[in-house]
């Protein structure tokens, strides 16, 4: 699928002529997609040149991988080929916040961390709250579907995205929904685009739904003995008080677990909220204590998904199963030999372990998939270290069984993507 | 294949009183909740079971047979009117929830639960299903997952899309896929999130597994009365900055007022501008505060008088108004027809001068309902069909309206869809390559152009021409 | 039929305009309440055989599209037609849930007349003849004889368990729960209250109720005698015109209706109690059945269920509380034909030892609705079912039915599934903690 080497020469020629020669260079080491070199980088000042970027690799045949700054390249399969990447960050605009509607249009380069700063001087916030702010993108955030904690209140980005606008593999500009909160004109494309990969095509600008940041955030923790105990504390905790996140982890991999219990609103309601939760924790054997710093310590829980290891394995399942599956995971990890950090997010059914050692991976991985213990839940490798990945073949996939959808995912990537430049193979399936 | 083939052939996969096949009686399936354009299937068969469903469409398959889905009928933009469409699949007999998880909050429900069920099944539990679009005691879970339904309450819970976990989707060839479920945050691309509110075109919803909320604990609900529109509007958007996300913010106009007061004496004064229904719900602590903070706003923006429901009864009191306004502006003239657009919040003050400028030139009376807090108007519009002339200037302003809101960032429909009354106007909104797009990808689910033909995406083959506006249900 | 694909273009030639009316209006019924119906579809889920079949044809809103079709001349009163409006229970259960405020009652019954008219001759004369049967004393008193001299009897019952589900084990249900005879004594002319008299009111013991549920009409005269209410027995003013109105038979309705104007015009009384839900329902409604009659105006605005005049005037304390747990139905008549709903409700409840048990539907037609299990056995039969589902899910050891017609339906289907439940009128029970 991917051009021959001459091909490359006149698409490096054209983008430099159209995009300036400033916005191009050849590809380095430190660029390789999941251990896939591309040939060249190209870095447009802004969405138009982003377009025509993609309409010449379009001409070309030319496969490519969208990227903001790359902090979450690590997630999906290997790309089956690769010629650009092309990298987001510069088409970084806030286009608008309009503070009275709560909306905002936002450029798919522009980081989280930047968005917040500016939506803060308005006193609202966009609550997803991934790992690494600072250098997760828009278009990262709406590719990747990435959620952090608060996710158990707030949903996630398919619950707050309202518009976007892409460039196909064909290099046309589509865009879907709008700039207002309730619509129901067209298909929803947006919500196709959240979690593709950019395989569907390259977002240049989403409107997401914004909120007041709440007035006060606080949080309890308490540690019991085992995962499941964990689960059933946490949810019973959930019946108590409707929290804003709620997360298990545990450091050292088991089996004693940390429930930590987060709400926010105004004081009062937080107040009754601790109040309610300490008292579902508070048992024989166990007492719970009030976070300091309820805020740094969500962040700290949500940045377990890009700590230093080899890969980190991810469970999605019914929320009252994440203890049966962080014990799964501990297990698996045990029979291969090595300790994995554990952490769930509880109302969502998330459940992550950390494997240390590059080798234990693809077993571990292989171990759950047997097992079975849980019939509803999908496996996955959500990350990977460099080197990983090539090992993680057969029924050691990344992604595992793509599910009965995926003829319907193969003919939507099709359909918008004919030619099959968008981040080939990155999907379940190889899509 | 003959029509009495067909039905024969039907009759064996549904049971007898399956099929309707009768002209004289296939005309009640003439037109659903919108009445302007009209057309009866050749044929309605109602299956009892997701099974069955799949077994008729394939049977439909095989003769290369284009249906229209159908739910209860209450939808208000002709989705379901057959064009080109010989057959209509009915899911009214898809009655049973089929499991309820109350741990993990989900419920599996086959398409024809009525959507007003499912939090009747839960509440017990105080637990609740939060779309709650006005017809919730009529409408069918599957044309909620058809429409992507909302209604008052969506500005803090979402829409039918935001409580969707995964679908069971007959596609036009028969074959059945499971997309999403009861576990979250499946690998790929959303398309539990495509389906919900594609009309139908993609193939037969027969099942949904739903998202249940925790049924809130406490709950205030007042009501703010204002000289002007845009000062009530002044109040919507001071709400929202204050930090405050209400349930519900409903705002009604002058000639609204008037009709409900002339109807019930609901006790508004006679130059009241605008009304503004304001409903808080959370966790009780905390709640008083925010009634009072929503108080001091209205204060602050002009608002002459404030009524606050100490109870249930007095609750239902405030909302009555609300809730039987459609019928009460309907006694103002023979008909009346409900437009249903979305702009902005912060531009509501400006489509609602958009809309009396329309009025003006059109001749015409025209009232308006608003989610205020979703920007999302329902402009009513009076008229008496029998005059031709007052009829097509009816339909222009409705056009014009609709204009209006696109110009200041909106949208066509917030919550009515676009079925056959609005396909007209999608080029308003989308460019060909956007249009392009979603022709592309209808495609990829129903190749032959068989699942609810020409709805959503315009195409060249059908010139839908309304000619007679009768009185329309509202929302 | 024309086969769809892409090749063959098939979106060619659509067309979508509302047809023309076929024929002239026929002028049966008032088009006005015809176009207060907005096509909503809020009526559906509210309407008994919409529940059960999903045919737009069998709910409020296709009726009406069906009634005015013809009226305007569209379609023809057909057999196909016809059964669909047939299967309509006359519960106006729509009537509650509309919010237009179409007042299907009327389009209804302006139908059934024009459609009487228009059925093959034997059909007519069958439905006639049960009509008088029904109505006609001697008749009436023939025909329910069998029933009521093996009235509850236990072996009547376990047959019909038997035949569960065929039309003899209905029949057979029935018959076991009509009440027997007792040689109940007649009532007596005039009962003077307890205490200081609040007003007086005129009791109709009616047709089928007085008859079949006489110790029920004891129980109401004495309760509203213990309310302070000075009442008047109108012995033979037999009745009022309700069930021929039911059956499409327009003239025979408002001759009987003319009748006991006539018998009971002249009282001078501040109620008017009807015995049975329906009747109520019908004579709320007779000032427009009879609007050439000023009297027939008053006597509509006179009258009042029986158990509202007990709940507005309020009873003494009992003198003993119902142990068991009580469910109530609500009959269509009572709760959609005149909007009655907490008042026996709050009656029970100060009677009661326990709170009163939900039942689920509570509002939905037994499938009795005055003479439909006659008619539309089948519908009646599968509504009965439901009825008796909800029941049994509901746990109650008694239910409470303010109308002859559900008690006899729910009381046979219970049999009929051999549960464990007892089916009561409100009066019967408040009569048990009140006097004896």
């Amino acid at each position: 699928m991917s051009a021959p080497p001459g091909d490359h020469a006149a698409a490096l020629a054209a983008l430099a002529s159209e995009l300036g020669a400033d916005a191009v260079r050849e590809a380095g080491p430190g660029d390789l997609v999941d251990g896939v070199a591309p040939f060249a980088v190209v870095r447009p000042a802004d969405a138009e040149q982003a377009r025509r970027a993609v309409a010449i690799a379009a001409r070309g045949r030319i496969a490519l991988v969208a990227s903001g700054r790359g902090r979450h390249l690590s997630i999906g399969a290997p790309p089956r080929h690769l010629g650009l990447l092309l990298r987001m960050d510069r088409v970084d605009r806030v286009v608008e916040h309009h503070a009275a509607d709560m909306t905002v249009t936002v450029e798919a380069g522009c980081t989280l961390a930047a968005l917040d700063e500016r939506l803060r001087r308005a006193g609202q916030w966009l609550p997803l709250d991934p790992p690494a702010p600072a250098e997760t993108t828009v278009g990262g955030l709406v590719a990747a579907n990435l959620a952090g904690p608060l996710r158990a209140s707030q949903g996630g980005v398919r619950d707050l995205l309202l518009g976007i606008e892409t460039v196909s593999g064909e290099g046309v500009v589509v865009r879907g929904g709008g700039r207002v909160v309730k619509n129901v004109a067209g298909y929803d494309l947006p919500r196709l685009h959240v979690g593709a990969l950019g395989s569907l095509g390259v977002v240049l600008a989403a409107t997401f739904k914004t909120v007041p940041v709440p007035a006060r955030e606080g949080a309890v923790e308490v540690e019991v003995a085992s995962p499941r105990e964990a689960c059933d504390l946490a949810l019973a905790m959930r019946d108590a008080f409707e929290p804003a996140w709620l997360e298990l982890v545990a450091e050292d991999g088991g089996p004693a677990t940390r429930v930590v219990f987060g709400c926010a609103g105004l004081p009062p309601e937080v107040a009754c909220g601790l109040l309610l939760a300490r008292a579902e924790a508070d048992r024989p054997g166990h007492h719970a204590v009030e976070v300091e710093d309820a805020a740094a310590r969500r962040a700290e829980l949500a940045a377990f998904p890009l700590r230093e290891a080899a890969a980190i394995l991810r469970v999605s399942t019914l929320p009252d199963r994440t203890g049966l599956a962080l014990e799964s995971l501990a297990r698996a990890a045990r029979d291969c030999g090595v300790r994995a950090p554990l952490s769930a997010q509880v109302a969502s059914g998330i459940a992550r372990a950390a494997i240390p050692d590059a080798v234990a991976v693809a077993p571990v991985l292989r171990a759950l998939r047997a097992r079975r213990e849980d019939p509803d839940a999908a496996v996955v490798v959500e990350r990977a270290s460099a080197g990983v990945k090539p090992r993680l073949v057969g029924d050691a996939d990344p992604w595992g069984d793509p599910g009965e959808s995926l003829s319907l995912v193969r003919g939507v990537k099709r359909a918008l993507d004919p030619g099959g430049i968008l981040s080939p193979g990155r999907l379940p399936g190889g899509v | 294949m003959a029509t009495g083939v067909l039905a024969r052939r039907l009759r064996a996969l549904v049971g007898d009183d399956g099929v309707v096949d009768a002209d004289d009686v296939l005309l009640v399936y003439e037109c659903d909740g919108y009445t302007l354009e009209r057309a009866a299937p050749e044929l309605v068969v109602l299956p009892r079971t997701p099974a069955e469903t799949s077994a008729v469409v394939r049977l439909l398959a095989e003769e290369r047979i284009a249906f229209v889905p159908r739910g209860a009928g209450t939808g208000l933009s002709g989705g379901t009117l057959p064009l080109a469409a010989p057959v209509m699949v009915c899911t009214s007999r898809l009655r049973e929830i089929e499991s309820i998880d109350l741990r993990n909050r989900r419920l599996v429900a086959q398409a024809g639960v009525v959507n007003s069920w499912v939090t009747r099944a839960v509440q017990g539990d105080r637990l609740l299903y939060a779309p709650d679009p006005s017809s919730q005691t009529a409408c069918t879970i599957g044309g909620n997952v058809a429409e992507n339904s909302g209604g008052p309450h969506t500005l803090k819970y979402g829409v039918t899309v935001n409580h969707v976990l995964g679908v069971e989707l007959v596609l036009p060839s028969g074959e059945v896929v499971r997309l999403g479920g009861a576990v979250e945050d499946r690998p790929g691309p959303d398309l539990v999130g495509f389906v919900v509110g594609s009309e139908g075109t993609l193939g037969i919803t027969t099942r949904a597994t739903l998202r249940l909320v925790r049924a809130p604990e406490a709950v205030r609900t007042l009501l703010a009365i204002f000289d002007s529109v845009d000062a009530a509007s002044e109040a919507v958007s001071d709400v929202i900055a204050s930090g405050i996300v209400p349930a519900a913010l409903e705002m009604m106009d002058r000639l609204v007022l008037q009709a409900v007061e002339q109807a019930f004496s609901a006790g508004f004064p006679a130059d009241a501008g605008a009304v503004l229904l304001v409903e808080l719900d959370g966790p009780a602590a905390g709640l008083e505060e925010q009634a009072e903070a929503v108080s001091a706003v209205c204060r602050r923006n002009g608002s002459r008088e404030i009524r606050v429901a100490r109870d249930e009864a007095e609750r239902a009191l405030l909302w009555k108004a609300r809730k039987r306004a459609f019928g009460a502006v309907g006694r103002l003239a023979p008909n009346y027809c409900t437009q249903d657009g979305v702009v902005p919040r912060s531009r509501l003050p400006e489509i609602v001068r958009a809309i009396a400028a329309t009025a003006e030139r059109h001749r015409l009376r025209i009232g308006n309902l608003l989610h205020a807090g979703d920007g999302n108007i329902h402009p009513v519009i009076l008229f008496d069909e029998r005059d031709a002339d007052e009829v097509r200037r009816v339909i222009e302003a409705g056009h014009e309206i609709l204009a209006a809101c696109v110009a200041l960032g909106g949208s066509l429909s917030g919550e009515h869809g676009i079925g056959v009354e609005k396909i007209g106007q999608m080029p308003l909104l989308f460019s060909p390559d956007d249009l392009l797009a979603m022709t592309r990808l209808k495609a990829v689910f129903d190749p032959e152009g068989r699942a609810n033909p020409h709805k959503v995406v315009p195409d060249a083959k059908v010139c839908v021409e309304a000619r007679t506006p009768r009185r329309q249900a509202a929302m | 039929m024309a086969e769809t694909s892409r090749e063959n273009g098939a979106g060619d030639g659509v067309s979508v305009c509302p047809p023309e009316p076929r024929g002239t209006q026929r002028r049966f019924v008032d088009t006005a309440p015809l176009l207060a119906c907005v096509h909503c579809g809020l009526c559906q889920d509210a309407c008994p055989t919409y529940v059960e079949t999903g045919r737009e044809a069998d709910s409020p809103r296709g009726r009406i599209h069906l009634v005015r079709a013809l009226e305007e001349g569209r379609i023809e009163p057909t057999t196909e037609v016809t059964r669909h409006l047939d299967a309509c229970l006359g519960c106006l259960a729509c009537e509650t849930a509309c919010p237009s405020g179409v007042p299907y009652g009327t389009v209804i019954g302006a139908t059934r007349p024009w459609i009487e008219d228009r059925r093959p001759a034997a059909v007519r004369a069958a439905r006639r003849a049960l009509a008088s049967l029904l109505v006609h004393p001697v008749a009436r008193r023939i025909a329910f004889a069998p029933l009521r001299a093996v009235g509850g009897a236990s072996l009547l019952a376990r047959a019909a368990r038997r035949l569960h589900g065929t039309r003899a084990g209905s029949l057979l249900a029935f018959a076991a729960a009509v009440p027997p005879a007792r040689g109940t004594p007649a009532l007596p002319g005039v009962v003077e209250p307890v205490g200081t008299p609040r007003g007086t009111a005129l009791f109709l013991p009616g047709c089928v109720a007085e008859t079949l549920f006489p110790e029920t009409a004891r129980a109401t005269v004495g309760l509203l005698a213990a309310a302070g209410v000075r009442v008047r027995v109108a012995h033979g003013s037999g009745c009022c015109g309700a069930l021929p109105h039911h059956l499409g038979r327009a003239d025979d309705a408002r001759a009987r209706l003319r009748a006991l104007l006539r018998s009971v015009g002249g009282e001078r009384v501040d109620w008017i109690l009807p015995s049975a839900a329906g009747c109520g329902a019908h004579l709320r409604e007779a000032g427009h059945l009879l609007a050439e009659e000023p009297a027939a105006g008053a006597l509509a605005a006179k009258t009042i269920d029986p158990l509202v005049l007990l709940a507005r005037l309020g009873l003494p304390e009992p003198r003993r509380r119902i142990a068991e747990t009580v469910a109530v139905h609500d009959p269509c008549h009572l709760v959609h034909g005149q909007g009655v709903r907490e008042e026996p409700r709050a009656l029970l409840r100060a009677v009661c030892e326990k709170p009163l048990v939900p039942l689920r539907e509570s509002e939905l037609c037994c499938g009795s609705a005055g003479t439909y299990n006659l008619t539309e056995p089948d519908m009646a039969a599968r509504l009965l079912e439901r009825k008796i589902d909800a029941v049994v899910a509901s746990g109650a050891q008694v239910v409470a039915a303010a109308n002859p017609g559900c008690l006899v339906q729910v009381r046979s289907g219970a049999l009929s599934r051999g549960i464990d439940v007892r089916v009561e009128h409100p009066l019967d029970l408040l009569a048990r903690a009140h006097l004896d």
